[in-house]
């Protein structure tokens, strides 16, 4: 048996979490759906239930001169929506799930639930997205790669929460996005591709290459990216991720595919991004 | 009511609103629920099943409390629960009946089943050449095949996987046993296959054994046989503790234990002489899962037709159908036609490229025409329009510009199929003998009784306009209940498109008879049995003579474009021309085409199921991906008039035609745009990867 608890504050959250393991339930399209055991029986919740998706306090987007502040129980719908956020942040989340999913799906519960397949990690990890983790005893700020240990992974202490997610603005001018599932809606991710990059007369500036749902965590490499804004070299580019790919064969895809295809996309995506203007 | 009125469906108010009840909505006093204790090897000798101690409210269901431990289906070998030995993983073992779901799932996370583990057998490859495998095998001549003179030789190979029917409701049924008399409720195809399974797995006699059917949210042919199974095991805990058990699977348990499209893998040897086919060897091999089934009827469909839409003077078909320890395949729209005409229009396709022909004009050099002879040696009585229907797909599809303009990563092609109506041969006549009734009651409102049931297909209004329209009567005049076995006649099970060309004619008959004593002020009853048409020959042990009562026939054009980096496919459009006698309704017909297409397009290049071991991987609505509408092409559909002579107003079979031709036109685009050959199905990114670039 398990108790459910729908605390009225955040303070009240902390304070509940703090005293008894829970799990946090924010829209609970992961959670929910895997603690299922029969229809019309109970879910299998081992532990006792927390609901913190109706908490105000946990909701909202802001923006001030250095970063977007997301908090965590915002909907993937509301991103979809916001005339805060820029269309880069927006676009992968737009094609997450269906429309009754995005209603009710989070944007804290996509990166605490840290699926191979989850479509936000690409787009907050290239833009070195910061998480700011709450609990009882105060607040603490990590980066999103340090947050995520592995697939379903993550060093979420048992007290805290994600209060909210915060995107540093890079004054990013262009990107790329592509997501590649076995259908064209409704549908998780066998690979995806994330790019945001800023151009400034003519002269690459920053530029962010993620591959997402490949291997267990997205896969980036700041230090090749520094190299290629010098040298321009797409396939010594290339090189350094393949060396980095450690995807599996799946009932969603294979690893030959995944691999090729990647490849193929961030070559295709870095290419037209050299030639735009030249 | 004229039969070329356009009607809105007599189902889709009720399952509109809400209003409709399926069985999960039904209530039942006393309700106890059954959750099924299953295999978890794929072979193996039960050692021993311990159950937990101390629960109260927990029945155990199984072999033994079975009178005769056998599912009744063509054979009897299914056994109703496994005893001794289990052949699958997900065979059913028990059932664990309570009123409290919470408290049987306890119950059962402390089931502990020992087992003896056995080697089992997962491929056709493993069985091939075994005979302790074979579960049936055929092999028919036509012409000479052995004296061939030839000068070339084109032989591949193509295999084809798992498909699954994924209706909308999941396998249901309740068990009810009351003052002697078991009743049966829930989702079904075929409540008399239901009501002959009970009768042979119980001691009781047939007036004590009752099936309804409740509304059915789809089946495609996976609650033809299924339910069989499922209604066996109720009735026996329904009997055992003298109250309603229900039985309703969840999602993933219907789809990694419940029936799915065998796969398959035919070779197609053409000889030729001069660039004309002058023999073809054909070779089908099917995995039919641990028990028989309908596998063998399966195989048989899909030998029967296997010279499609052509006429091939010397020819040889074979089949196998193999014993293996994977999930049991059976009965699903296309019936053996979706594998065999895959392979046979593939094989089409790749000869005319082989032989620098236009696949269209590659066909119509072999098109059968009346009077011609089947890959079973029977001469097609019927009228056949193929070069018509060509011309009426080149027009539709402006085929001969896009086959000319070859734009890169474009491709377009074609496929041509025949699908036989109704039952098999004389399976019509000494199998099923259908029966249907009308009763015209007082106040002049006409009952339809026959056991074909609704299942979203549009039986319910089709069978009533034919009715209404042979009266002249308002359609609202017309009564159909879903069947009661205590009600109705036994007017076959509603499967092999059958519903509209048999039943319907069945009905068409009864309601002429009817029609000259509708001024009877009394109730009037009529009843009408099948007659076998005097056309029809058949040597079923030789499966030679007239194959089917009648074709139909489908032309399909696909359209596809591929992106040259990711290879996923678009399928922009379908084109399809059919000839399915006179549609009786058209709105159902559409139905049918753009379901069959969306099925198809599944089939064709996207629904990839595997096994494990035995264990089916893609058992969700997440991982097994079937068309989105944004993955539907726009459709372009016509039909041809081709009145049937023994059909209601001339109708044949129209439901599962309409799938069996959109893999292989979509194959075959796939090809045109690659110029890659595809010789398996579903053709994915992920194959077609593996094809170009390795
Ligand atoms: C039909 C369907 C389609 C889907 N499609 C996609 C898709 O295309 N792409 C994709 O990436 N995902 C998809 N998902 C998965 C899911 O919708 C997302 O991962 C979603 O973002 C999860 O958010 P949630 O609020 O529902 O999380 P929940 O289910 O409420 O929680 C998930 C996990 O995160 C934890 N958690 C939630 N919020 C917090 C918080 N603030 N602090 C700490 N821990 C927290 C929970 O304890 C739990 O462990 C799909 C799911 C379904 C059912």
């Amino acid at each position: 048996m398990f108790e459910s608890f729908r605390p009225n504050s955040l303070k009240d959250l902390l304070t509940l979490i703090d005293g008894r393991e829970c799990y946090k339930f924010a829209g609970g399209t992961d959670l929910y759906i895997r603690k299922r055991q029969w229809q019309g029986a109970e879910r299998k919740f081992d532990k006792d239930v927390a609901f913190i998706g109706h908490l105000d306090e946990l909701r909202g987007i802001e923006r001030d001169g250095y970063a977007f502040h997301i908090k965590a129980c915002t909907t993937q719908n509301d991103v979809v929506n916001s005339s805060i956020l820029p269309e880069y942040i927006r676009v992968p989340y737009r094609l997450m799930g269906n429309p009754a999913i995005r209603n009710t799906a989070t944007v804290g519960g996509n990166i605490a639930n840290a699926a191979q397949v989850a479509d936000s990690l690409p787009i907050l990890y290239a833009t070195d997205a910061l998480l700011l983790l709450k609990s009882i005893l105060g607040s603490r700020i990590v980066r999103i790669q340090d947050f995520i240990v592995g697939k379903y992974r993550t060093n979420l202490a048992k007290n805290e929460i994600i209060e909210e997610v915060i995107v540093p603005d890079g004054n990013f001018n262009g990107y790329a996005y592509r997501k590649i599932g076995s259908r064209k809606a409704s549908i998780l991710s066998k690979l995806s591709i994330f790019i945001v990059y800023r151009k400034e007369n003519q002269i690459l500036e920053d530029v962010r290459v993620c591959i997402g749902a490949v291997n267990e965590i997205p896969i980036r490499s700041p230090e090749a990216e520094k190299i290629f804004l010098k040298n321009h070299d797409i396939e010594a580019f290339l090189l350094h991720l393949k060396k980095m790919f450690d995807a599996e064969t799946d009932k969603r895809s294979t690893k030959f595919y995944r691999e090729e295809v990647s490849i193929r996309l961030v070559r295709h995506f870095l290419e037209k991004i050299l030639e735009d203007g030249e | 009511m004229n039969i070329s009125d356009r009607i809105n469906r007599i189902d889709s108010k009720e399952k509109i609103n809400g209003q409709g009840k399926y069985i999960e909505d039904i209530q039942f006093e006393n309700l106890h629920f059954a959750r099924t204790l299953r295999s978890t090897i794929p072979k193996g000798k039960i050692v021993g099943v311990k159950y937990p101690e101390g629960y109260e409210g927990i029945c155990i269901v199984d072999a033994r409390d079975v009178y005769r431990n056998q599912v009744h289906m063509i054979d009897n070998e299914m056994p109703v629960f496994a005893d001794e030995k289990v052949s699958y993983i997900g065979e059913p073992i028990a059932l664990i009946v309570g009123k409290d779901k919470n408290n049987i799932i306890r119950f059962m996370n402390q089931i502990e089943v020992y087992y003896e583990e056995e080697h089992g057998i997962f491929s056709i490859d493993e069985c091939r050449g075994k005979t302790e495998q074979i579960i049936s095998s055929h092999r028919f001549d036509k012409g000479n095949i052995d004296s061939l003179d030839y000068d070339d030789v084109f032989e591949r190979e193509y295999t084809t996987g798992y498909q699954e029917q994924l209706y909308m409701e999941k396998q249901g049924l309740v068990g009810d046993f009351c003052e002697g008399i078991v009743t049966i409720y829930g989702s079904m195809q075929c409540p008399y296959y239901i009501k002959n399974a009970l009768l042979h797995c119980m001691d009781l006699p047939s007036d004590q054994i009752r099936v309804v059917q409740a509304l059915t949210g789809g089946a495609f042919g996976g609650k033809e046989e299924y339910p069989s199974l499922m209604a066996c095991q109720v009735a026996a805990a329904a009997q055992k503790i003298g109250a309603p058990v229900r039985l309703v699977f969840d999602r993933r348990e219907d789809m990694t234990y419940t029936t799915k499209r065998h796969p398959s893998r035919s070779i197609i040897k053409s000889y030729l002489k001069k660039g004309r086919i002058v023999g073809m060897e054909y070779f089908i091999e099917l995995d039919g899962g641990p028990y028989a089934g309908l596998t063998d009827v399966v195989l048989q469909r899909a030998l029967l037709t296997m010279t499609g839409c052509y006429s091939i003077e010397n020819f040889r078909a074979e089949g196998i159908s193999y014993r293996t320890n994977n999930i049991f395949t059976g009965a699903f729209r296309g019936f053996g036609g979706p594998q065999s005409m895959f392979a046979l229009e593939q094989h089409i396709n790749q000869l005319a490229k082989h032989l620098k022909i236009d696949p269209m004009a590659f066909r119509r050099e072999y098109f059968v025409k009346q009077g011609d002879y089947s890959a079973t040696s029977g001469q097609f009585h019927e009228e056949i329009f193929l070069d018509q229907m060509a011309d009426q797909l080149q027009l539709l599809s402006g085929y001969q510009d896009k086959i000319n303009r070859k734009l890169p990563n474009h491709g377009i092609g074609i496929s041509f199929i025949p699908h036989g109506g109704g039952f098999t041969g004389d399976g019509e006549a000494n199998h099923i003998k259908g029966v249907v009734k009308l009763v015209k009651d007082k106040e002049g409102y006409v009952s339809i009784l026959v056991s074909s049931v609704e299942m979203g297909q549009g039986a319910k209004t089709v069978l009533s306009k034919i009715v209404a329209s042979v009266l002249a009567i308002d359609i609202h005049r017309i009564i159909y209940h879903n069947p009661d076995t205590f009600i109705v006649p036994d007017s076959g099970p509603t499967v092999a498109s059958r519903t509209t060309m048999v039943v319907g004619n069945l009905l068409y008959r009864a309601a002429q008879k009817l029609k000259k004593q509708m001024d009877c002020l009394d109730e009037v009853v009529v009843e009408e049995h099948y007659i076998h048409p005097d056309y029809m020959v058949w040597d079923q042990d030789k499966l030679k003579g007239n194959a089917y009562l009648s074709y139909s026939w489908s032309a399909v054009a696909a359209e596809v474009i591929i992106d040259p980096l990711t290879y996923e496919i678009t399928c922009t459009d379908i084109y399809g021309v059919y000839d399915v006698g006179t549609p009786i309704d058209k709105s159902a017909l559409l139905g049918q085409i753009h379901g069959g297409i969306a099925q198809g397009l599944g089939y064709g290049m996207m629904e990839v199921m595997t096994s494990n071991q035995g264990l089916i991987q893609h058992n969700s609505f997440s991982s097994y991906t079937v068309p989105t509408m944004s993955d539907m092409p726009i459709i372009h559909s016509e039909c041809l008039m081709n009145p049937y002579q023994d059909g209601p107003f001339g109708a044949k079979a129209a439901g599962e035609l309409t799938l069996v031709g959109v893999a292989p036109a979509i194959a075959a685009a796939v090809e045109d745009a690659l110029g890659f050959e595809m010789n398996h199905l579903p053709i994915t990114p992920e194959l077609i990867a593996e094809v170009v670039l390795k």
